[in-house]
């Protein structure tokens, strides 16, 4: 049985990218940073299109990515508090939402307005101890980015307010021996906070000049090297304990670019089925209208989400990555 | 144009983007023919209309101003649980 939440007209989930630039370089990165902010005209025709969905939904789920979207705070408070409203407006209507972020500038101040505008889940990266995620997660003009984020971590733990993170922790040769003692400052600072999660990701080859493809680990070697992270980070309590099952269910996770109702909007108002293979020319299904309708690609769309009535779990998973090798463009 | 019965289907989008009646037909007909436990999800019916007459929307004048006002409903029916089963309301 395919989750009815893949097809199901009653929700939306929509990627939002009020700005694709960003003030970090991470060594690793698979964006380009070509479109900047999202002119007037595509936030307008944003907020015209989810007034028009709104009296038929019953949940709509922004994700707010980028770039980095903090720098676009003011378009991110517009368009959350538009969709606030409209919640309001149309009962039962639901708005999550959360936030992918660097968190270098995910201040207290800024945190109490998300968190005001019901921003409840946020996703944050760290690469090491302080002198290992410097070396891979600097700004644009140079420079480290550690103490901030991680100043900006621990404000958050002193929040009594219900909202969850995520820290994605990357992996690659370079700091594998260096993470268990970011565990250990994580336990610290807020282990047993449930509230905060770990989440231990390999990084993959962005396919552009001057990466460094030798920091990346051999398969099994990124299995052996995650699986022992995790053993300390459940005994450090960073963790859930695992639960019976493989996620999502029998069926297999479904990635959202193979839902039904499920988009990317680009800041240039581009709608994309994938948030990583951006310049794959085929993962534009479509393009946000300046009157709020949208026009959407079929046979595109369809392609994505082949794996709802194919049966193959790989394409449910991934469509990306199931897709013909020639199509795909690394990222 | 949605294809039906060649073992491939085409779907349509509406211009809210989302997929237009005939497609969920096809949908629920491709996911049946699979002979999987695939279920199609039924698309959403609007509710019904509530009972009495249909209350016109507000009329919306230049600038916003309201000129007339829709006429006042009539009060509630009575409906205190007490009458209704026969009790009496000793203050508690």
């Amino acid at each position: 049985m395919i989750p009815s939440d893949c097809l199901d007209p009653r929700r939306l989930h929509l990627v939002l990218m009020p700005t694709e630039a960003c003030h970090f370089r991470c060594t690793y990165c698979f964006e380009d940073f070509r479109l900047g902010r999202m002119p007037p005209g595509v936030v307008r025709a944003l907020k015209v299109w989810l007034e028009r969905r709104a009296p038929e939904l019953e949940l709509l789920q922004l994700s707010w990515f980028g770039g980095e979207p903090l720098l676009a705070m003011d378009l991110l408070e517009e368009v959350q508090a538009h969709a606030i409203e409209l919640a309001r407006r149309h009962p039962p209507l639901l708005v999550q939402a959360n936030l992918t972020t660097n968190g270098e500038r995910l201040e207290p101040e800024t945190f109490r307005r998300l968190l005001a505008l019901r921003v409840t889940d946020y996703q944050i990266t760290l690469d090491g101890p302080a002198d290992v995620h410097d070396r891979t997660r600097v700004l644009a003009g140079g420079g480290g980015t550690f103490a901030r984020i991680w100043a900006n971590l621990v404000a958050m733990h002193e929040v009594e307010a219900e909202f969850s993170v995520v820290l994605r922790v990357h992996v690659h040769r370079e700091n594998r021996q260096r993470l268990p003692e970011l565990l250990e400052r994580c336990s610290e600072a807020w282990g047993g906070d449930r509230r905060f999660r770990l989440s231990l990701k390999a990084i993959f080859d962005p396919g552009r000049p001057g990466f460094d493809a030798e920091s990346l680990l051999a398969p099994e070697e990124e299995t052996e090297a995650i699986d022992a992270l995790l053993v300390q980070a459940a005994e450090l309590e960073l963790v859930d304990p695992p639960r019976a099952g493989a996620p999502g269910g029998e069926r297999g996770p479904v990635c959202y670019a193979a839902k039904a109702n499920s988009f990317v909007v680009r800041s240039n108002g581009a709608l994309n089925k994938c948030s990583v293979a951006l310049s794959a020319a085929d993962n534009q299904v479509g393009r946000l209208n300046e009157d709020g309708t949208v026009t959407i690609d079929a046979a595109r769309m369809q392609h994505w989400m082949r794996g709802l009535f194919s049966g193959d779990a790989e394409e449910r998973r991934c469509p990306m990555a199931a897709r013909p090798v020639a199509s795909q463009t690394a990222r | 144009m949605a294809e039906k019965g060649t073992g491939k289907i085409k779907l349509e989008f509406d211009r809210n983007g989302c997929l237009t009646p005939e497609a969920w037909e096809l949908l629920k007909d491709e996911m049946s023919k699979a002979g999987s436990t695939y279920i199609a999800f039924d698309p959403v019916k609007p509710p019904p209309p509530p009972p009495g007459p249909k209350q016109e929307p507000w009329p919306v004048g230049e600038g916003g101003i309201c000129g007339t006002k829709p006429p006042i409903p009539p009060p509630p029916l009575d409906l205190c649980l007490f009458r209704r089963i026969g009790l009496r309301n000793e203050g508690r």
